[in-house]
C-alpha cells in the first residue's frame, strides 16, 4: 500500500490512516485513544523528513497510489501532532467545539451549508 | 526611541500602554458596556432593519469568480434574502436576488459553481436567465398569454468593488455608495497583495451566540495566552513578557484597523522545526518579500505579527506575512450566527510544502475551535441576566468599538443622528 521504503509504517496504514479528506482525518484523530494517537506520533516522526524528500520527488497533483497513500498518512501526521504535543495525546482536555461543528466547507460540493431563514 | 535593553530587536513598550486607546478615541467611551445588544430580539431587529439590510455588506472577492459562468450565492439569513453573484460573458459581475420570475422558487441550489454557457437555468420548469439578469428562454412561452422573454428579469441587488472585494447592499437604491461607505479605511485594501494568494479553506460553523460575541472573540488578543495557552504556546507574546499589546488601533465611525506585535524569538519545537521552517511555502514567500502599502502594518514593526482591517459590520480582514484570512459572522436571530471563516495562501509546491499548509492550518482551526466554544458559554451565560454589563481593558478597545459602531449606526437609522471619532 505504502512505497517499498515506507514499508515500516504499513501498520498505521493498516490501522486506517490513509485518509483523503479532512473531513476524515480530524474524525479518526478524535476517536482514537491516547495510545493510538502517541503510537501514530512516534512511528512517524523518525520518518516525516524522510517521507517528504521522497514525495517531494513527485507532482504533488499526480502521485502514483502507494505516494499518495504516503502523503494522506503525512495529512494525518499533521493532524496527531496537534493532539500529541498540545495535549499530550490527551483529548480530553481540548476544549474546543467538536470538529462537526466547525464544518470544513472547501470538501463540500455545495461550496456551503444550508439553514432555512428563521428567527428561532 | 529609545530600544528595548532587554530585546534590541523589538519594538519597546509604549509608556501610555493601558490608557493610549481610551485617550485617543475618548467618543467611544470608557464605562462598561451593556449586555442588552447581545441577548435581546429588539437589538435584532434594529440590527436587521437598520445594519443588514441597508450596508454595504462583503460577500466575496472576485477571485471566488474569476471565469464567466462561475458564481457563489450568498444568504443573508436575517434580511431573508438568498443572493446570486456572478461573472455574466461580457466579464462584468453583478448581483441578482436569487428568485425565479415564474414562481418564485431559489434559481441556484447551491453555494458556489460553474453554469456552462453562461446561462442559468431553474431546476423547475427549466426558465433561462443571462448574466444580465435578463429571462432569455422560457419552455411553452406561447402558453403563456404574453410573452416574458425580454420582458422579466432576476431582481438585481446593488453591488460594488473596492480592491477586488465585492460588497451587495440590499438597499433598492444604496444610500451612499460603497466608496463613501468604507471612507479611508478602503486603501488599505490596496495595500497588500489579497489576490496573489488563493483560497484555499473554507469553514462555516453554526453556532449558538449572538454574531457580535464571535467578532468580539477575534477583535482581542487578550485571551491568547489562556483560552489559547496550549494550543498557541508563545507564538505572538514577546520574549519578556505573555501578554499582547498592539502597535497601532485606528478608529472610523464604522470600520477600524488594527496592528499587532508576533514574537520574533519564537522557538519551534519538534514536528514545528520542519513544518513552519524547512518547509513552510510561506517562508518561500518570506524569502522573496510581500510587497506591503503604508497601510499594513502600519508602523513598520520589524516584530510584526498581523493586521486586523475590520469592515463593519461583520468582517474582519486578517492579514499576516504570507496568509490571510476573513471572518465573518452573519446573524440568524439573537442568539444565533453563522461563522464564517476564508482562508488564503500560497499554492503549494510540493509535498512539504502541503505538510507545513496542513500542519499551520489545524492550529489555526484547533484554536478557533476554543474560540467556538466560549462564544456558546458566553451567549448563554448572559442570558441569565446574572450580570448586566460586560468590562474591558484599553486593549479590548476594537470589543468597545463593535458595539459603539453598531449603536451609531442604528441611532442614524433610527433617530437620523450619529455620534463620530475625531
Amino acid at each position: 500500500m505504502l512505497p517499498q521504503a515506507f514499508e515500516d509504517l504499513q501498520p498505521l496504514a493498516t490501522a486506517g490512516w490513509c485518509l483523503g479528506t479532512e473531513t476524515e482525518r480530524v474524525e479518526k484523530r478524535h476517536s482514537s485513544s491516547a495510545a493510538e494517537l502517541r503510537t501514530f506520533y512516534d512511528l512517524m516522526v523518525p520518518r516525516l523528513e524522510s517521507a517528504i524528500e521522497h514525495l517531494n520527488e513527485f507532482d504533488l497533483k499526480d502521485f502514483p497510489e502507494p505516494e499518495q497513500h504516503l502523503m494522506n498518512l503525512l495529512l494525518s501526521m499533521a493532524e496527531v501532532t496537534f493532539a500529541v504535543e498540545k495535549f499530550d495525546a490527551d483529548e480530553s482536555r481540548y476544549e474546543g467545539l467538536p470538529a462537526d461543528r466547525f464544518v470544513p466547507v472547501h470538501e463540500h460540493a455545495a461550496g456551503g451549508l444550508y439553514t432555512p431563514f428563521e428567527y428561532k | 526611541m529609545a530600544s528595548n535593553p532587554i530585546h534590541p530587536d523589538l519594538t519597546p513598550l509604549p509608556a501610555d500602554l493601558g490608557r493610549r486607546w481610551r485617550e485617543a478615541f475618548p467618543e467611544v467611551g470608557t464605562g462598561p458596556v451593556p449586555i442588552e445588544p447581545m441577548v435581546s430580539r429588539q437589538w435584532f431587529e434594529w440590527e436587521r432593519d437598520g445594519i443588514f439590510k441597508r450596508c454595504w455588506l462583503n460577500v466575496g472577492t472576485i477571485d471566488e469568480i474569476p471565469t464567466p459562468g462561475d458564481y457563489i450565492v450568498r444568504e443573508i439569513h436575517a434580511a431573508r434574502a438568498s443572493v446570486l453573484i456572478l461573472r455574466a460573458r461580457d466579464g462584468e459581475i453583478r448581483a441578482f436576488h436569487n428568485v425565479c420570475r415564474h414562481r418564485g422558487n431559489k434559481l441556484v441550489w447551491d453555494f458556489k459553481g460553474h453554469r456552462r454557457g453562461c446561462a442559468w437555468p431553474c431546476r423547475f420548469h427549466g426558465f433561462v436567465y443571462d448574466g444580465k439578469g435578463d429571462l432569455v428562454f422560457v419552455p411553452e412561452e406561447g402558453n403563456f398569454k404574453e410573452p416574458l422573454c425580454g420582458k422579466l428579469n432576476l431582481p438585481p441587488v446593488a453591488l460594488g468593488i473596492s480592491h477586488g472585494f465585492i460588497f451587495i447592499n440590499l438597499q433598492d437604491e444604496p444610500e451612499e455608495s460603497l466608496e463613501t461607505y468604507l471612507g479611508p479605511i478602503a486603501s488599505r485594501l490596496g495595500d497588500y497583495p489579497f489576490h496573489a494568494l488563493p483560497q484555499r479553506y473554507h469553514y462555516q460553523s453554526f453556532q449558538r451566540s449572538n454574531w457580535k460575541l464571535g467578532l468580539d472573540a477575534q477583535s482581542e488578543v487578550y485571551h491568547v495566552p489562556y483560552l489559547h495557552g496550549q494550543s498557541w504556546p508563545n507564538l505572538f507574546n514577546r520574549p519578556d513578557r505573555p501578554h499582547v499589546e498592539s502597535f497601532d488601533m485606528q478608529l472610523y465611525d464604522r470600520h477600524r484597523y488594527g496592528n499587532w506585535p508576533g514574537n520574533p524569538h519564537y522557538k519551534p519545537r519538534d514536528i514545528e522545526v520542519f513544518a513552519l521552517g524547512k518547509y513552510s511555502s510561506i517562508s518561500r514567500l518570506g524569502q522573496v518579500g510581500l510587497p506591503t502599502g503604508p497601510g499594513i502594518n502600519s508602523t513598520n514593526a520589524p516584530d510584526w505579527g498581523f493586521d486586523i482591517v475590520h469592515l463593519f459590520p461583520n468582517t474582519n480582514v486578517l492579514i499576516l506575512g504570507g496568509v490571510w484570512h476573513t471572518h465573518q459572522f452573519w446573524p440568524l436571530s439573537e442568539p444565533r450566527m453563522l461563522w464564517e471563516i476564508k482562508i488564503h495562501m500560497p499554492e503549494p509546491h510540493n509535498a512539504g510544502e502541503r505538510f507545513s499548509e496542513e500542519y499551520g492550518r489545524i492550529l489555526l482551526r484547533d484554536a478557533l475551535r476554543e474560540d467556538g466554544t466560549t462564544h456558546e458559554h458566553t451567549q448563554e451565560a448572559l442570558e441569565s441576566g446574572a450580570i448586566d454589563s460586560i468590562m474591558l481593558q484599553d486593549e479590548e478597545m476594537f470589543v468597545r468599538h463593535n458595539y459603539w459602531a453598531v449603536e451609531q449606526e442604528i441611532r442614524h437609522w433610527r433617530d437620523g443622528e450619529r455620534e463620530h471619532i475625531g
